[in-house]
């Protein structure tokens, strides 16, 4: 099997969760306590599903056409921007203007930018999507020091972790290629350590049922992470963060129900 | 080669004329569907500079940049009527359809001025898909933006999140017409489903609403 029909099985499977997860959320509506973010919540992942259809659609019926920024970024970014609305609603704005956390969000956001225009040379593209992607790293971010989802040793290891795979990210760029290979092992140890890790967390969080709005920050962050990933990795890595990406978006449907009928 | 500004006119002055006897929702209807209208001949000016200066063949143009200019442009009316006039729910849906409806028809007009209109079948096909998305990518706009203006938060995020959704739909469906065959198919029946899905969401939001 090719890696073109992986691909098309990993978008039917995000997109059949997708729809599953906008047809329970819109039943949660009536049942739920809160209106706005769980609307919010449903018309983003509406967004992050028609962006997979198109994505599907165009990569059958136009597989040799790349167009830089073409519709499915859009619903793309659309969604990041309503999930973030959706968390800003159930937590509130916060007063805080820039904290140490959120300096470190845009940093890293600055960096995966220049890693991104690196790699693919579409400059508008990636800067355009960088600066959506920079608001939802920044909400998460601040929902999580909210929620106190970390504890500070652990805050550590995540900052350490992702200083290490950006370092490692933008080693692989410049070292030659035999050299490569060891790299791209060690940034796909750390990457899938971390994404690990999240999961623990989450199905911990879960399991404990007393902080749902926690176990949603850290399933939104998880979901983040994912996608860094599947933005970080070639095939075949690339497709288990995509199957990550769609098991997150089911934590965050499960973590979200519990807020909104529980809270 | 058509001349779009006098067919534009041709529509256009006896839908004017109707303004002078028309009162409140009537007239707001009337004054949307020739917004629409106009809206549909400023976007494809758009769209062929956008054209020229890309290189683009029409069916690329047709795919990846008439949805995002379209949308756009069918969002600014609807923003400014939302934010100057800040009018009632049902307003801004009414306003929403009739600017949709326009732009579909004026759109079609144009099309079947070109292609002709031998085949009955085709011009239906055309009625119904192209007409039908126009007006449900208005619609969930509308819906996005009255819910955003009723909760009174995140208004930038939701009004961008709003327009990915109709930019989407409508790209969606530009991408599959343009295949023959199966998803071409698909494509047609798409916004006439979504019609119907709307149609029950609307159905149950004014259901509460009472």
């Amino acid at each position: 099997m090719t890696y073109k029909w992986v691909a098309v099985i990993c978008n039917l499977l995000q997109i059949a969760a997708l729809i599953v997860i906008c047809i329970k959320t819109y039943r949660l509506i009536e049942r739920g306590k809160k209106y706005l973010p769980t609307i919010l919540f449903l018309f983003g992942m509406i967004a992050l599903m028609l962006s997979e259809l198109y994505w599907l659609v165009h990569g059958l019926i136009r597989p040799d056409f790349r167009f830089p920024y073409s519709s499915s970024e859009v619903s793309q970014d659309g969604g990041l921007l309503l999930l973030a609305a959706a968390l800003v609603a159930l937590l509130g704005r916060s007063r805080e203007k820039l904290t140490l956390a959120t300096l470190g969000a845009i940093a890293f956001t600055l960096v995966n930018i220049a890693l991104w225009i690196l790699w693919s040379g579409e400059w508008f593209k990636d800067i355009f999507d960088g600066i959506i992607f920079m608001y939802y790293l920044c909400v998460v971010t601040r929902s999580l020091c909210r929620t106190g989802a970390f504890r500070r040793r652990e805050w550590v290891c995540l900052v350490i972790g992702g200083t290490i795979l950006i370092t490692g990210e933008a080693l692989w760029t410049f070292v030659p290629e035999s050299l490569q290979l060891t790299i791209d092992i060690g940034n796909f140890v750390f990457m899938f350590s971390i994404l690990l890790f999240l999961y623990a967390k989450i199905l911990y969080n879960l399991r404990r049922g007393d902080t749902p709005l926690r176990s949603l920050c850290l399933a939104y962050a998880g979901f983040t992470w994912s996608l860094l990933s599947m933005y970080m990795s070639s095939e075949p890595m690339y497709f288990a963060s995509f199957c990550s990406s769609t098991a997150m978006a089911v934590l965050m449907y499960i973590a979200l129900e519990r807020v909104v009928t529980q809270e | 080669m058509i001349y779009a500004e006098n067919i534009l006119l041709c529509i256009a002055v006896p839908l004017v004329v109707t303004l002078g006897f028309l009162k409140s929702s009537a007239r707001r209807l009337v004054i949307s569907f020739l917004l629409g209208m106009g809206l549909c001949l400023i976007s494809a000016y758009i769209t062929g500079y956008l054209s020229l200066i890309s290189n683009l063949s029409s069916e690329d143009v047709s795919i990846y940049l008439s949805p995002v200019v379209e949308e756009l442009m069918k969002l600014l009316p609807l923003l400014f009527v939302l934010y100057v006039f800040n009018p009632a729910d049902d307003t801004v849906f009414l306003c929403a359809v009739a600017l949709g409806a326009g732009f579909a028809t004026f759109e079609n007009c144009c099309y079947i001025l070109t292609a002709g209109v031998e085949s009955l079948y085709y011009t239906l096909i055309r009625g119904l898909a192209v007409g039908v998305m126009h007006v449900v990518s208005m619609l969930v706009l509308a819906l996005g933006l009255v819910l955003i203006r009723r909760f009174r938060v995140v208004s930038l995020a939701g009004v961008m999140g709003a327009l990915s959704l109709s930019m989407t739909f409508h790209a969606l469906y530009n991408l599959m017409v343009s295949q023959p065959g199966v998803f071409s198919y698909i494509g047609y029946a798409l916004p006439l489903a979504t019609a119907g899905v709307m149609y029950i969401i609307f159905r149950q939001l004014t259901d509460d609403k009472k």
